[in-house]
């Protein structure tokens, strides 16, 4: 009885309910302001739930975004480190085959002028330092390389061979103190003889006295010795002082730095051209 | 007591949806927490709760998660309170496949009467696609069953009112 009581009573509530939501909907089409005033009472009314949802949500939203963001740039960024990585190295070898090409073009420019009957080589072992300076160099006999052929590089005279095998070269170069080589001062055209030292530069002695020396002139090789040609760059004068002998001695800068010595000009045959073309004049290597 | 408890979940369910929305802005699309509060209203209380849960969160729903007529939302789900009220007066639903299956009745069932009512009201519908409807129906299934499940946790200090075991005290 009282199950059917409440089944009646719920029918009506319901059907109230559902009349009043008709009502209100028909009002809402139509743009009633009873409707209007209910919705936005009921929007005032639970506003601030929505606001703190908003707020948390909101929150919540924007961290999970700032955190995807972060990973995705970092996905981003080890991708672009790989590639700066693989561009820098190719960079490396692109500049590095750039700076061979460069001078092997210059070896190239110096055999032609030179001494066309002349062969490139490169430098497997050096040893620049200590009492004995020389290097080994990939050509030997079998490339027609043998003892005494003078060895140069791009601004100057690095040696001669002193050995000579199939495949390899010893070369003693010329600040080893047991060589020497014919020497020219350019501007005075004063002669000596140019020997290796126990430091890392090189000593002109035998000098004329009343030759007119000043520092910073350049020191070229005579040709008189036959060995190497003329005019290839020795060193430039740094200190003049006066020998026992009554000749002077010239200490000199080497032109070229034998420590990084990459590829020299091994000259089979010497010819006589013209000047070899100075770097500084030219760009160094 | 149960009125407060009504509030606090429609509270809940209306801050929840809001919060997931900012979060994941489809929210919306795949389900209404206002509406699986009427089925669990609907499947595990008295039918005139289930009537008043389903329209003040039909009306909630109106004034914030939907921009047609005001009032339709509440009207659909008074009436869906109402049906689902009687039905489970008839038929236990107080369990998992039954609260399930009142939930995706209930998505069904709105789907079906908003048409019904757009078209009384000359407003624009454009219908949900199947596979959404019937995504949208099995979550509300779902969280229905969960719902109802952790209320029943939360109340076993004996067996539920009418279930194999319970012995009336008269």
């Amino acid at each position: 009885m009282s199950a059917k009581r409440t089944g009646r009573q719920n029918m009506i509530i319901l059907v109230v309910l559902l009349a009043a939501q008709l009502f209100l909907m028909s009002g809402s089409v139509r743009g009633a302001k009873g409707a209007a005033t209910l919705e936005r009472t009921l929007m005032r009314v639970s506003s601030p739930v929505v606001s703190l949802a908003e707020l948390v949500g909101g929150t919540i939203g924007g961290t999970g975004r700032t955190l995807r963001e972060l990973l995705v740039a970092r996905a981003r960024n080890q991708v672009l480190e790989t590639r700066v990585r693989r561009m820098t190295g190719e960079l490396r070898y692109y500049r590095e085959a750039e700076r061979e090409n460069r001078r092997l073009r210059r070896m190239l420019e110096m055999q032609e002028t030179l001494a066309p009957r002349s062969i490139v080589a490169s430098v497997v072992i050096s040893s620049t330092r200590g009492p004995s300076r020389m290097i080994v160099v990939d050509r030997g006999t079998r490339a027609g390389v043998h003892k005494d052929q003078p060895v140069m590089a791009w601004g100057g005279t690095v040696g001669r061979v002193v050995t000579a095998e199939s495949a390899y070269s010893k070369v003693l170069l010329l600040t080893d103190p047991s060589s020497g080589v014919a020497g020219l001062l350019q501007h005075s055209r004063a002669q000596g003889i140019v020997f290796g030292t126990e430091g890392p530069g090189l000593e002109m002695r035998f000098v004329p006295r009343f030759s007119n020396v000043s520092h910073g002139d350049r020191v070229v090789t005579s040709g008189l010795a036959g060995i190497f040609p003329r005019g290839i760059g020795v060193g430039r004068v740094t200190s003049i002082r006066q020998a026992a002998d009554g000749t002077q001695t010239i200490e000199l800068e080497p032109e070229l730095d034998y420590g990084s010595l990459e590829e020299v000009l091994i000259v089979l045959e010497t010819a006589e051209g013209g000047p070899l073309p100075h770097p500084a004049t030219e760009g160094s290597n | 007591m149960n009125a407060l408890r009504a509030l606090l979940g429609l509270v809940a369910a209306l801050g929840l949806q809001v919060a997931l929305a900012r979060i994941w802005p489809d929210t919306g699309r795949f389900v209404s927490l206002l509406l699986v509060l009427v089925v669990t209203y609907g499947v595990s209380g008295s039918q005139r709760s289930a009537i008043f849960m389903g329209c003040l969160a039909g009306l909630l729903n109106d004034v914030w998660l939907q921009a047609g007529a005001f009032g339709i939302s509440g009207f659909k789900w008074t009436l869906l309170g109402w049906l689902l009220g009687s039905v489970n007066m008839r038929l236990d639903l107080g369990h998992t496949p039954g609260r399930f299956g009142a939930g995706v009745a209930v998505v069904l069932g709105d789907s079906v009467l908003n048409g019904v009512l757009a078209r009384l009201l000359d407003q624009p519908n454009e219908p949900r696609g199947i596979w959404i409807l019937l995504l949208q129906a099995s979550l509300t299934g779902l969280l229905a069953a969960m719902i109802g499940s952790m209320v029943d946790r939360s109340k076993a200090t004996g067996p539920r009112v009418g279930a194999p075991g319970w012995r009336s005290a008269g």
